[in-house]
């Protein structure tokens, strides 16, 4: 188990230094255009040289990435080349907001993709059909259309709850509840749509194997079989799912946030792209290959916890 | 059974509790009784800390974020009149080179410092000196500035220039501390110390996501603020401004000419200001990479083969008005009997061409932004191609467009370029110094007329200017089809003024609705 962890481990470090490695040369590449960028369009060429000069953006690019490298190890990931404040204070900002919301996301999914999934399996028939043609539309349906069409129906027709901006939880619990109900419902009908056939068909799977035949030879009501013992054999290739939903959704995030204002990791990162400022965009860009190399290994080591074949 | 009815339970207490807390406080705080909170969308984030060396830098920062915090040394209204403020009078020498203000001797730095003639002398130079950014060249005029005395400052300048105090109602006018602009080490993100109408209040700002001001409590002009908070929220999506915007969230958003119909239905004021001058800008007009373009026939026909009010009809979506001058309507510039010159007449394009031994048309490359001039790129290709002028587009991201623009790769480029203050928009880019005249054309009679405009007042100046309008017609410098609208939408608890070259109001032009 020690080795199998140490793998991960390893393989998640070099994918954090090769994805940064990239990230970095795909925009560093031009110092005069940053420069440029950020003295703005109609600035003096000499005073665009100057400032590239100043922000050490002309020296050779591998010197530039272990600079900025080096700093990361120190725990240093710079200041905004806009705003002038620290990298890690803005991700210390922004990243509780982005967690809410996939996090959220990932609950109601859970709950209702179990809930939907199993009925589906169980009743079978029309519902069943009904189910996954939802599905098929949940998951077809782009995330801003669905924020869009549900920010017409309840912000401004009903009235019932915020069209933008996010309530810190510290501010108001129930201010914060509300900002967040129609991002998540955003977000989650596509991974509900998808998480639900996922559960589903593993569990019709598991109803097709032989011990759960002997189980119901025992007497043992269908309902019970479905919620003991099926749902927890298929639950190995749900956490799977659920992994992979989770970096999907912080991509979903990037478009939610800008719908809806909020100020989470997707809207910065937006932001910083269209002014290159660059610090903040390799900063984001670092918390988030390394949250999605930390989910991952947690995910094999359920895994791995659950199944030991998986370990090799 | 039982455990079905367990998940059943469990989803109705997450959806009890949801509601329970729904039925909390959504407002963050209680507004006081009688407190007049103005609430604005702005349309990018606060792009710089608040320190004075980076807004000279930042062309694109909204006003709305710094000028709660500053006073500015005059103010401007939507009609560019300059008003007292920081200055209560001015003055220049006969030639026009020497400007000496007037200022109050009442005004206090929040931190209590007083904000005298040396502080405004240090503020000009300062900021002449750093930054390298657009406004900051916009002091590049001041050849220097003392302060003779407490009230009285005094600025020399290289040359006559018209724009200096309109640039003082603006970002160069802005005053900060002189101990925070003096020290190179200061946290650039630190809070601002200023001595304008309101202060930055930490404990409701979040960076990013909303920006709260309250009055700074010894204001001397608090009259001219009605608001007792202003609060900002950065929404650079316009599906979001427009949505806060209809849902009573913020009083006041920009609104994209495309969304113009859909808010004006919902209710919303939908102002209207101008700023820019939009068509084609014909940089090389020395034919240095396009030989055929240094031919005025060449230079008419292109003016000739565009339909201004079907641009302004199905482009600007009806918001904006035809407009053949690069100088707006009204202005001194503008030249009344010349309105109907250069119409849509591709027959007579054509006609240019075979006089100007173009009738087999020739080749031509233009630059275009990737996303921003996806609409439009395609029209001027056609409409050039009936006058036999074939297009090759090169497309660019925004940061490298204007590096290949300015490195003189172009001959032709879509603009929109400021014209709401003659003088500025001469400066900006018909003189041979300016910026938007790339390949930096010359003339010795047009050299004359702005030299005029530039040393002169009233209506000797409105006849500089008229000459200038009237060569930059005759030689077809440009092809301008239009002044687009700038929209800016406001609810029924706020009134707002747009003044020229503004895409969103100034602070002081913002008042509680009656």
């Amino acid at each position: 188990m020690l080795v199998f962890l140490a793998r991960r481990v390893v393989a998640g470090v070099v994918l954090i230094i090769a994805v940064s490695a990239v990230t970095f040369t795909l925009i560093y590449s031009d110092g005069e255009r940053i420069a440029r960028l950020i003295l703005g369009p109609d600035a003096d060429q000499a005073a665009v040289v100057q400032r590239a000069q100043e922000l050490g953006l002309n020296e050779p690019l591998v010197v530039q990435f272990f600079v900025w490298f080096g700093k990361v190890l120190n725990g240093d990931l710079g200041r905004s080349l806009s705003d002038h404040r620290p990298v890690l204070e803005t991700l210390t900002s922004r990243v509780p907001v982005t967690l809410a919301l996939v996090g959220l996301t990932l609950l109601v999914t859970l709950i209702f993709a179990v809930v939907i999934g199993l009925y589906s399996a169980y009743k079978g028939g029309w519902v069943d059909s009904g189910l996954r043609t939802f599905g098929v539309f949940g998951f077809a349906t782009p995330h801003f259309l669905i924020a869009i069409g549900l920010v017409v129906l309840f912000a401004l027709n009903l009235k019932l709850l915020p069209a933008t901006g996010y309530i810190p939880p510290t501010k108001s619990l129930g201010g914060w509840t509300l900002s967040l109900v129609l991002p998540v419902t955003a977000l989650a009908v596509g991974t509900i749509a998808s998480a639900s056939q996922q559960v589903r068909g593993a569990v019709l799977d598991v109803m097709k194997q032989d011990y759960i035949r002997t189980l119901r030879s025992r007497g043992i009501p269908l309902r019970a079989v479905y919620l003991r013992h099926a749902l927890k054999n298929a639950s190995a290739p749900g956490l799977t799912t659920l992994g992979m939903q989770f970096v999907g959704l912080l991509g979903g995030a990037v478009v939610i946030e800008q719908v809806f204002a909020l100020p989470g990791i997707g809207s910065l990162v937006i932001a910083s792209a269209l002014k290159s400022d660059i610090p903040v965009i390799m900063g984001t860009v670092l918390f988030l290959v390394v949250v999605v190399v930390v989910v991952n290994i947690v995910v094999d080591l359920a895994i791995a916890w659950a199944n030991p074949r998986s370990r090799n | 059974m039982k455990h079905g009815k367990r998940i059943v339970t469990a989803i109705a207490a997450v959806t009890i509790a949801a509601l329970a807390l729904s039925g909390c406080s959504t407002s963050e705080e209680p507004a006081a009784e009688g407190e007049k909170t103005l609430t604005l969308a702005v349309s990018s984030d606060s792009l710089w800390g608040f320190v004075r060396t980076d807004i000279g830098t930042q062309v694109h920062q909204s006003s709305a974020y710094w000028m709660p915090l500053y006073d500015t040394i005059v103010k401007i209204t939507p009609e560019l009149e300059i008003l007292p403020n920081l200055a209560t009078k001015w003055a220049y020498n006969d030639d026009l080179t020497e400007l000496t203000l007037t200022i109050r001797d009442d005004v206090k730095f929040t931190d209590g410092t007083p904000l005298d003639a040396e502080a405004i002398v240090q503020n000009l130079l300062t900021f002449r000196d750093g930054g390298g950014g657009e406004v900051s060249q916009g002091a590049a005029s001041i050849a220097d500035a003392v302060a003779p005395d407490a009230t009285t400052v005094v600025v020399t300048l290289k040359q006559a220039d018209p724009a200096i105090l309109p640039a003082m109602a603006a970002s160069l006018g802005a005053v900060f501390l002189p101990a925070d602009i003096a020290n190179p080490d200061k946290d650039k993100s630190a809070v601002p110390v200023g001595s304008g109408p309101y202060v930055l209040d930490e404990a409701n700002t979040t960076p990013g996501s909303i920006y709260s001001y309250i009055r700074n409590a010894d204001y001397w002009d608090k009259a001219s603020y009605p608001f007792d908070k202003i609060v900002l929220r950065p929404m650079a999506d316009t599906a979001a401004r427009m949505n806060a915007l209809k849902a009573g969230e913020v009083d006041g958003a920009m609104v994209p000419a495309s969304n113009g119909a859909d808010i004006e239905a919902s209710g919303i004021t939908l102002n209207t200001g101008i700023a820019n001058w939009a068509g084609l800008h014909m940089i090389d007009r020395a034919g240095t990479l396009v030989p055929a373009l240094a031919n005025v026939k060449v230079r008419q026909a292109i003016n000739m083969a565009f339909d201004r009010a079907a641009i302004v009809k199905n482009i600007l979506q009806g918001y904006g008005v035809v407009n053949n001058q690069v100088f707006r309507e009204g202005s001194n510039g503008y030249i009344e009997s010349e309105k109907g010159t250069y119409p849509f007449d591709i027959d007579g394009a054509r006609k240019l061409m075979a006089e100007a031994g173009y009738a087999d048309g020739f080749d031509m490359t233009m630059p275009a932004i990737t996303g921003n001039h996806d609409v439009i790129m395609p029209i001027i290709k056609q409409q050039l191609s009936e006058i036999g002028i074939r297009l090759t587009v090169d497309s660019f991201q925004l940061g490298d467009y204007f590096n290949e623009v300015f490195a003189k790769k172009y001959p032709m480029v879509y603009v929109n370029l400021p014209s709401f203050d003659d003088w500025r928009d001469v400066k900006g880019m018909v003189s041979p110094a300016a910026l938007w005249n790339v390949f930096k054309s010359q003339d010795p009679v047009l050299d004359g007329y702005i030299e005029a405009a530039r040393t002169t007042v009233g209506a000797e100046q409105k006849a500089a200017f008229q000459n200038i309008g009237q060569y930059l017609i005759d030689n077809a410098w440009y092809a301008p089809w239009a002044t687009p609208h700038v929209l800016y939408g406001t609810d029924s608890a706020i009134t707002a003024t747009l003044s020229p070259g503004q895409v969103e109001p100034l602070i002081w032009d913002i008042k509680p609705a009656k």
